[in-house]
């Protein structure tokens, strides 16, 4: 059964939108990333115009967000502070972001600065991640292995503007989360997607919050920072098609649902562990996107 | 299941007994004619639908073109369908440090975003190539109109001018096919199939009647394609109403996404 999408102005399968919904979502349940990482990538292969792609995207995160954020808010892993903080930061980064997307549109460079942004992204956390994640489910194996400190001192606590983060049990310059939120917001609105798989590792090893309230926490300020993308993009591009988010989010928010619910049940170390394969996998697909040698050299974009 | 099987029977049944019609009316036209004071030449086309609704379950559509022609043996038939002119942006790859980028672009100007064109015989059998130039025929004679400022070389432009052609109709948008077909020496019909990825737009009909390598008479029609429902309602809202789109393209996705918590709570 195919369908018309207003905004990117393609017919598609319907089945296939929402099976896409459902797996990306799922993977954001377990995660608490918005899968974005994924979706984005997915979509333009499927042929959305990338910049309707990501518009879109950024929509469809605030609903995956919102009903991921619930559970978590109930369990009361949710820093609010230090949400807040990471949400200015946002906005400000966001915001610029919307305007460097749209100039590298008019330079016909959107489609490789998306494709490259991921590639580098997803290669270097990925990449972290799974050293990290491998060294802790080793060191615990050990027995009578040494209790890790909460985390290290380094020259990021001497900044200014020191705060308190109760929840977090973190005393650091708000100066950091709040750089963090910006440099993410840039990334948000340039290759829709959350920001998650970024924010959380920063938030880990930069700011180094304890992994319980990292997931909530960046849910509750991703809502808010794709929700100005949405804005930004349905003012500026007009790039934002309901109809797509629509069917992406019915999928997204059942497999989100049941995601929770399976993050739930494995420990911290494993989880990161897991992520760490999949953002390797998506980026060793794009690299090798970017260095075959395409079917045709030549390219056509109908201007509107 | 059950509902949908009747459903697609009695569509299959409504658009052949169209086809049928179509034909009938078709195959008496040239008798109703007979009695009329018939010129040198007589042209008469018509086709089954004249306007192409892009609702929300667009996927396309196939039209049909039908009509009479006072012929000798050996006329052609040449039909075109033009679709709203557009810019169109042509982009060369070359590898840079190993990776594939866009390193030289051009814009075409004035370029028809659909075009498609159906003859009863190859286009270089009807008519010289002079004269497909001069009429701008086929896919090869379309003009070819770069932007100001392209730094193409006069060298590479045939390259670029079938790298459009290849890449266009590869997205099913422009296409050269000798698929007319006549019947008893008057009737012809041709089919037109517009890929879901049509603008919408006028798109112009031409048909033309070649002998002996002259064009001798020539007929027009137009298709319309349009937005329409929804879909359309949507497309009007985002462009015209953008801050308010983006407010309410947020509201719904925090509802929905609150709505299916619940949903999943209890």
């Amino acid at each position: 059964m195919y369908i018309y999408l207003p905004i990117a102005e393609i017919s598609i399968n319907i089945f296939l939108i929402l099976g896409l919904g459902g797996m990306v979502g799922l993977l954001s349940g377990i995660f608490g990333v918005g899968g974005g990482f994924l979706m984005t990538p997915l979509l333009i292969f499927l042929g959305v115009p990338a910049a309707v792609a990501v518009g879109t995207e950024a929509n469809q995160i605030v609903a995956a967000s919102v009903s991921g954020v619930l559970a978590h808010w109930r369990r009361g892993n949710v820093d609010i502070k230090m949400g807040s903080i990471l949400l200015a930061g946002g906005i400000v980064g966001s915001t610029l972001g919307v305007s460097i997307f749209a100039a590298l549109r008019e330079l016909g460079q959107i489609d490789l600065a998306i494709k490259l942004s991921f590639i580098f992204f997803l290669g270097i956390i990925g990449t972290l991640m799974l050293f990290e994640s491998m060294q802790t489910i080793l060191r615990s194996r050990r027995p009578g292995a040494k209790r890790r400190r909460l985390h290290q001192h380094n020259w990021l606590h001497g900044l200014p503007f020191k705060m308190r983060f109760r929840k977090s049990k973190l005393y650091i310059s708000a100066l950091l989360p709040f750089m963090v939120g910006a440099v993410v917001g840039v990334l948000s609105a340039i290759m829709g997607v959350g920001g998650g798989f970024i924010m959380v590792p920063a938030m880990i090893y930069l700011l180094g919050m304890p992994t319980s309230v990292v997931v909530g926490t960046s849910l509750f300020q991703i809502i808010f920072v794709t929700a100005n993308v949405t804005f930004l993009q349905s003012v500026q591009t007009q790039t934002v098609d309901v109809v797509l988010a629509g069917l992406l989010l019915i999928g997204g928010v059942i497999g989100a649902q049941f995601g929770t619910r399976i993050g739930a049940l494995l420990r911290g170390e494993q989880l990161r562990g897991l992520l760490a394969l999949i953002v390797l996998a998506v980026c060793l697909k794009l690299v090798t996107d970017v260095i075959i040698t395409p079917e045709d050299f030549f390219s056509l974009e109908i201007l509107r | 299941m059950r509902v949908q099987s009747l459903y697609l029977a009695s569509h299959l049944l409504t658009s052949y007994i169209r086809r049928v019609s179509i034909w009938l009316t078709a195959l008496i036209w040239p008798f109703i004619l007979s009695g009329q004071a018939v010129a040198s030449s007589v042209l008469v086309a018509d086709l089954n639908e004249k306007e192409v609704q892009i609702s929300t379950d667009f996927n396309g559509a196939s039209l049909l073109l039908f009509g009479t022609i006072d012929r000798d043996i050996g006329d052609d038939v040449v039909i075109i369908v033009e679709g709203p002119p557009k810019d169109i942006a042509i982009r060369l790859k070359s590898r840079v440090s190993g990776i594939w980028i866009n390193t030289e672009s051009a814009t075409l100007t004035n370029t028809p975003s659909f075009y498609q064109i159906s003859s009863t015989r190859p286009l270089n059998v009807i008519a010289s190539t002079r004269t497909l130039e001069n009429l701008q025929l086929g896919l090869q004679h379309l003009p070819f109109t770069l932007a100001e400022g392209s730094q193409i070389t006069e060298g590479e432009l045939a390259d670029w001018k079938t790298a459009l052609i290849r890449n266009m109709q590869k997205a099913n948008l422009w296409n050269e096919n000798n698929d007319v077909s006549v019947r008893k020496n008057v009737l012809f019909r041709s089919d037109i199939s517009l890929p879901a990825n049509v603008l919408p737009g006028n798109y112009n009909v031409r048909i033309l009647h070649f002998r002996s390598g002259e064009l001798v008479t020539e007929t027009k029609s137009v298709i319309v394609v349009r937005k329409s429902g929804l879909s359309a309602d949507i497309f009007e809202f985002a462009h015209n109403y953008s801050p308010a789109y983006g407010i309410l393209a947020i509201l719904f996705a925090v509802f929905m996404g609150w709505g299916a918590a619940r949903v999943f709570r209890g």
